[in-house]
C-alpha cells in the first residue's frame, strides 16, 4: 500500500517536474534556484500526502505548492522582489543544457518576460511557455477563467509593447 | 485575440525546450524519494481496524489471549483481577486481561490512560503484598521490572500524543501520572514501613529504630561504672551492628522498589516540564507568527481598512465593560 503511493507519487514527479521547473525557472530566472524549489515543493507534497490528506489534482497542487515556497524562499533571502533575485544569478548556459541554441532562445523570452510585471508574467509563463489553456490555469490558481482570461490580454499587450520597443531600438 | 504575434511565438516556443536534464532529473527524485523514505507518514498506512486485518495485526501472544478469554469466559478473568505476584492466575490477570485490553484501546490519550493505570495497579499490588506480609524477593522483582515497563511506556507514548496532539495534551497527561505516582510512593513508603515494624516485634514500634536504641545505649552507659559502661557501650555497638544490619535489609527492601518510584518521579517530572515548556513556546509564537497565504492576503486587503475598525470596536467593549 505504501509502496502504491510511493511510486504514484514518483511517477507523478516523472510527468510534471519538467514542466515544473520550467515554471519556477520563467518566475525567477534562476536554474538553481528554479531546482530548488522544484524539489522542496514535490517534498512539501508528499508531506501533506503522507499526513493522509488527498490531493485531487497533482499538477494544480504542485503548482500551487511551488508558488508558496517561491514566496517563502524570498522572505528567507529578504529580497523583496524577483528582480533583485535576477541580478544575483543568472545561470550561464552549462553542459547540462539539452540544446545551447534553444536555451539561448529560451533566455531571449525571459529577457522580454522580465519586463512584464506579476501577476501578468506568470500568466504569460503558464499559457505560452508551457501551452495551458486558460481554463487549466485558472484552476491551478484557483481564479476565475475570466480573471485569467484578463491578465493575458494584458500580459500580452505589455508583451508587445517591449517586444515593439526592442524592434525599435534595434 | 489572445495569441501571440508570429514572431513571439517562436521565441517562446524555444523556451518551451527548457528542461531539466536527465541527470539534473534523477539527482532530484534521489533526493526525492530520500525525502520520501525519511518521512512516511501515518495517513498512507491503512488502518489496523480495516476488515480482515484485525487479527493480523495483532500481537499473535494476544490474539491467542482474546480467544483464550472468550472460550474460558468472563469468570476466570474476573477472579485473576484480585490476583498479586506469585498467584496462578497473575499472568492471566496481567498478560492476558490487560493486554487484551490495551490492545483494543485505540487512541493514543486513552493508550497512556491505560498504561499509567497498569503501572499504578502494579504498586497497588506491592502495597498489598507487603502490608499482607507477603512480599518476597521475586514478587518484588517481578513488579518492579513491570511497573518500569508500563512508565517507560507511559513517557514513550506520551511523545507520540505531544506529536500528533500538541504539547498542551502531553503535558497534562504527564502531570496526571507524576500526582497519581506521587500518591502511590507515599502509600508505599508507609506499608513498608508497617511491614519492617510488624516484622521486628522485639523492637519498638518507632519512626526511626537506630536513633531509639543509640539513645537508650547511652542513657544506660551514663548512669552505670566505667567498666559497666565499656562493656555496655561494646554491647550497644554489637547490638547497633545487627540493628544496622535489619536496618539495611529494610533500606534496601523498602527503596528497591520505592527508589524506583522516586527516580521515575524525578524523570517524569522533567520530562513534564519540557513538554510544559514546548506549551509556552508554542502560546509565544501563535501571538508573533503570522502566516498569511497569498490568497487570504489578495482577498483581505482591499476590506482591511474597515475590517479592522469594526474589530477593534468589538473587541473594546467588553474590555470597557
Amino acid at each position: 500500500m505504501e509502496n502504491m503511493a510511493e511510486k504514484a507519487f514518483l511517477e507523478a514527479y516523472e510527468a510534471h517536474a519538467d514542466a515544473l521547473f520550467r515554471h519556477c525557472y520563467f518566475k525567477t530566472s534562476n536554474r538553481e534556484f528554479a531546482k530548488d524549489v522544484v524539489q522542496e515543493a514535490f517534498c512539501r507534497t508528499w508531506n501533506y500526502m503522507a499526513e493522509g490528506r488527498r490531493v485531487e489534482n497533482m499538477r494544480a497542487f504542485l503548482y500551487r505548492v511551488a508558488g508558496n515556497v517561491i514566496i517563502d524562499e524570498m522572505r528567507k533571502r529578504k529580497t523583496t522582489s524577483l528582480e533583485a533575485l535576477e541580478e544575483v544569478g543568472f545561470a550561464p548556459v552549462d553542459e547540462h543544457t539539452p540544446d545551447g541554441e534553444a536555451f539561448a532562445s529560451g533566455q531571449e523570452a525571459l529577457r522580454m518576460l522580465r519586463h512584464v510585471e506579476e501577476p501578468y508574467r506568470t500568466m504569460l509563463v503558464m499559457r505560452f511557455v508551457e501551452g495551458l489553456a486558460p481554463k487549466d490555469i485558472a484552476e491551478i490558481l484557483k481564479e476565475s477563467e475570466n480573471v485569467v482570461s484578463v491578465r493575458i490580454h494584458r500580459g500580452l499587450k505589455k508583451l508587445r509593447t517591449v517586444f515593439e520597443g526592442e524592434q525599435k531600438d534595434e | 485575440m489572445n495569441e501571440l504575434t508570429p514572431q513571439l511565438e517562436k521565441k517562446f516556443e524555444n523556451a518551451k525546450r527548457v528542461v531539466l536534464s536527465r541527470a539534473e532529473k534523477d539527482a532530484m527524485r534521489g533526493h526525492i524519494e530520500s525525502f520520501m523514505r525519511e518521512n512516511r507518514g501515518g495517513g498512507m498506512i491503512p488502518s489496523p481496524w480495516a476488515a480482515g486485518r484485525f487479527l493480523v495485526f495483532m500481537h499473535k501472544p494476544v490474539a491467542l489471549a482474546l480467544v483464550v478469554i472468550l472460550a474460558l469466559g468472563g469468570g476466570t478473568a474476573y477472579a485473576a483481577e484480585s490476583a498479586l505476584p506469585g498467584d496462578t492466575l497473575y499472568s492471566v490477570k496481567v498478560d492476558i486481561v490487560e493486554e487484551a485490553l490495551a490492545v483494543v484501546t485505540i487512541s493514543d490519550e486513552a493508550r497512556v490512560r491505560w498504561d499509567v493505570r497498569r503501572a499504578e495497579r502494579r504498586l497497588e499490588e506491592a502495597v498489598e503484598l507487603t502490608s499482607e506480609g507477603r512480599m518476597t524477593d521475586e514478587a518484588q522483582t517481578e513488579i518492579e521490572e513491570r511497573f518500569e515497563k508500563f512508565a517507560e511506556a507511559v513517557e514513550v507514548r506520551a511523545k507520540v500524543v505531544e506529536e500528533k496532539k500538541g504539547p498542551r495534551v502531553a503535558a497534562a497527561l504527564l502531570a496526571e501520572f507524576e500526582s497519581k505516582l506521587r500518591g502511590h510512593e507515599r502509600l508505599l513508603a508507609r506499608a513498608d514501613k508497617g511491614n519492617s515494624a510488624a516484622a521486628r516485634s522485639a523492637a519498638p514500634a518507632a519512626d526511626e529504630p537506630t536513633t531509639m536504641m543509640a539513645t537508650m545505649s547511652v542513657e544506660t552507659a551514663s548512669s552505670d561504672s566505667e567498666a559497666g559502661a565499656a562493656l555496655m557501650f561494646e554491647a550497644t555497638v554489637m547490638e547497633d551492628d545487627e540493628q544496622g544490619k535489619h536496618d539495611d535489609k529494610d533500606e534496601e527492601k523498602e527503596s528497591q522498589l520505592t527508589k524506583k518510584v522516586r527516580a521515575r518521579l524525578e524523570k517524569l517530572e522533567q520530562v513534564r516540564l519540557e513538554a510544559e515548556l514546548e506549551v509556552e513556546l508554542e502560546d509565544i509564537s501563535e501571538d508573533i507568527e503570522f502566516d498569511i497565504d497569498d490568497e487570504a492576503l489578495e482577498i483581505l486587503l482591499p476590506e482591511t481598512g474597515a475590517g479592522g475598525a469594526v474589530d477593534m470596536d468589538v473587541k473594546l467593549i467588553p474590555s470597557a465593560l
